[in-house]
C-alpha cells in the first residue's frame, strides 16, 4: 500500500502544497480511509473553532475610527538630521569607491615614482630625501651597495602595497560595521512595533 | 524533500492595491484622513485578532484603538513590499501579547465575559455554550501557538505571511500550528464528537 501522508495533511487542509503535491495527496486521500478521516478531523476543529463568534463591537465603525483620529498623536517628523543620515547611507558606498579610487591612485603614483627614484638610484642620483640611503652607501663596496639599495627599494613597494591593502580593508571594515549597526538599530525599532 | 521548502506562498502576500497604496502614501506624509481610511478597512480585522488573543471584546476594542495608534507612528518606516494588512495585523498581535501582560487577569478563562451570555433558546444556549469552550480551548493555548492558530484559521494567512509576521521560520509556524490543533482537538473532544 501506499505510505500514508500524514505529515503533509495540515498543509493539504490549509492549501499550503504545491499544485503536484495537492494532487498527489489528494489521490492517496482517494484510497486511504485514515489519512481522510485525519484530514475530516482537521476540518471538522476549522468548523468548530468558527462556533466562537467574532467580537461584538460596542463602537460603530465610525466612531471607532472617529475615536482614533482624536488619540493620535503628532506623526514624528523626520528631522533633517535623520534625513541626511537616510541620504548619507545611500551615499556611502559612492564615499567606499571614491575612498578606493584614491587609494589606487596614491599606489599607482607611488609606484610610478618608486620606478623613477629606482632607476635614479641604480644611476647613483638618488632623489633629495632618499640622499641620506646613497651617502650610507657610498662608504660600502658597490655590489653591497647595489643590493642593499635594491632591497631597501622592495621593501618600501612592500610596505606602500601592505598598507593600502590595510586600508582598503580597513574602510571594508568600517563599512560592514556601519550596515550591521544600520541593520540591528532597524531590526529593534520593528521589533518595538 | 522537507515538506516547507515546497509550500506555496500563498500570494495575499503582494503588494498592496493601487487605490490603497494611495491612502498609505497620504497618511505617510501626515494625512489623517486617508489613515480613518486605512482604519476603517482594517478595524474588523484587528479587533478580532485581539479579541481572539484576549478573549474580551471590549479590551479589545481599545487595545485594537491602541494598535492603530502604534501603527500610525511607524507608518513611514513602513514599506508597501510587503501587505498593509499583514503589517497591521503584526502590530496588533504584539499590542495583543502586551495587552495580555499588563491585565493577566483576563487570561482567566473562568471568568471570560461570554460566558455570562443571556441564555436563549436551547439550541441558542448550545451554540453559547460550545462557543465558550471553543474560546476557552484557544485561550488555554500558550500565547506562541494562539497567535499562529488564530492568524492562519481565523484571519486565513498563509504559513509565508504568519512566517513572515511574526518571525519565526516556516518550520516553526506549522510545527505551532500542529501542536495548538493537537492540543485543541484534545480539548474539544466532546465537542468534536457531539458533531
Amino acid at each position: 500500500m501506499e505510505q500514508h501522508v500524514t505529515d503533509r495533511i495540515a498543509a493539504y487542509h490549509d492549501g499550503a502544497l504545491t499544485a503536484a503535491q495537492q494532487q498527489r495527496v489528494a489521490a492517496h486521500l482517494a484510497n486511504c480511509a485514515a489519512c481522510r478521516a485525519e484530514l475530516e478531523a482537521l476540518e471538522a476543529l476549522t468548523t468548530l473553532l468558527h462556533a466562537a463568534p467574532p467580537a461584538t463591537t460596542t463602537l460603530s465603525p465610525e466612531r471607532f475610527v472617529a475615536q482614533v483620529g482624536l488619540r493620535l498623536p503628532r506623526q514624528p517628523e523626520r528631522t533633517v538630521l535623520q534625513q541626511a543620515a537616510e541620504v548619507g547611507w545611500r551615499l556611502i558606498p559612492v564615499g567606499v569607491l571614491g575612498a578606493w579610487t584614491f587609494v589606487q591612485t596614491v599606489l599607482i603614483l607611488g609606484t610610478a615614482l618608486l620606478i623613477v627614484t629606482t632607476l635614479a638610484g641604480v644611476a647613483g642620483t638618488l632623489s633629495p630625501a632618499m640622499g641620506w640611503l646613497n651617502h650610507v652607501l657610498g662608504y660600502l663596496p658597490d655590489t653591497i651597495a647595489t643590493a642593499l639599495r635594491g632591497w631597501f627599494q622592495q621593501r618600501v613597494a612592500g610596505s606602500l602595497m601592505v598598507g593600502s591593502v590595510m586600508l582598503l580593508l580597513g574602510i571594508a571594515g568600517l563599512y560592514g560595521s556601519w550596515l550591521a549597526s544600520w541593520w540591528l538599530r532597524e531590526q529593534r525599532a520593528d521589533g518595538r512595533q | 524533500m522537507s515538506i516547507e521548502r515546497n509550500l506555496y506562498s500563498v500570494n495575499t502576500g503582494s503588494m498592496p492595491a493601487e487605490d490603497e497604496l494611495g491612502l498609505i502614501h497620504s497618511a505617510q506624509r501626515g494625512d489623517r484622513q486617508a489613515f480613518g481610511e486605512l482604519v476603517a478597512r482594517y478595524r474588523d480585522g484587528v479587533v478580532n485578532v485581539i479579541y481572539r488573543m484576549c478573549g474580551d471584546a471590549e479590551l479589545a476594542e481599545d487595545a485594537a484603538q491602541e494598535a492603530f495608534i502604534r501603527a500610525w507612528q511607524h507608518l513611514p518606516k513602513y514599506r508597501p513590499e510587503a501587505p498593509f494588512r499583514n503589517w497591521v495585523y503584526r502590530i496588533a498581535s504584539n499590542v495583543a501579547l502586551d495587552t495580555l501582560r499588563r491585565e493577566r487577569e483576563m487570561a482567566d478563562v473562568d471568568e471570560l465575559p461570554i460566558a455570562a451570555r443571556t441564555p436563549g433558546p436551547e439550541a441558542v444556549a448550545e451554540q453559547n455554550e460550545r462557543a465558550t469552550m471553543v474560546q476557552r480551548a484557544v485561550l488555554a493555548l500558550p500565547e506562541a501557538s494562539r497567535v499562529v492558530l488564530i492568524l492562519r484559521e481565523y484571519e486565513g494567512l498563509s504559513y509565508q505571511e504568519i512566517a513572515d509576521m511574526v518571525q519565526i521560520p516556516i518550520g516553526t509556524v506549522m510545527s505551532r500550528l500542529n501542536y495548538a490543533r493537537t492540543r485543541l482537538r484534545d480539548m474539544l473532544k466532546e465537542c468534536l464528537e457531539a458533531s
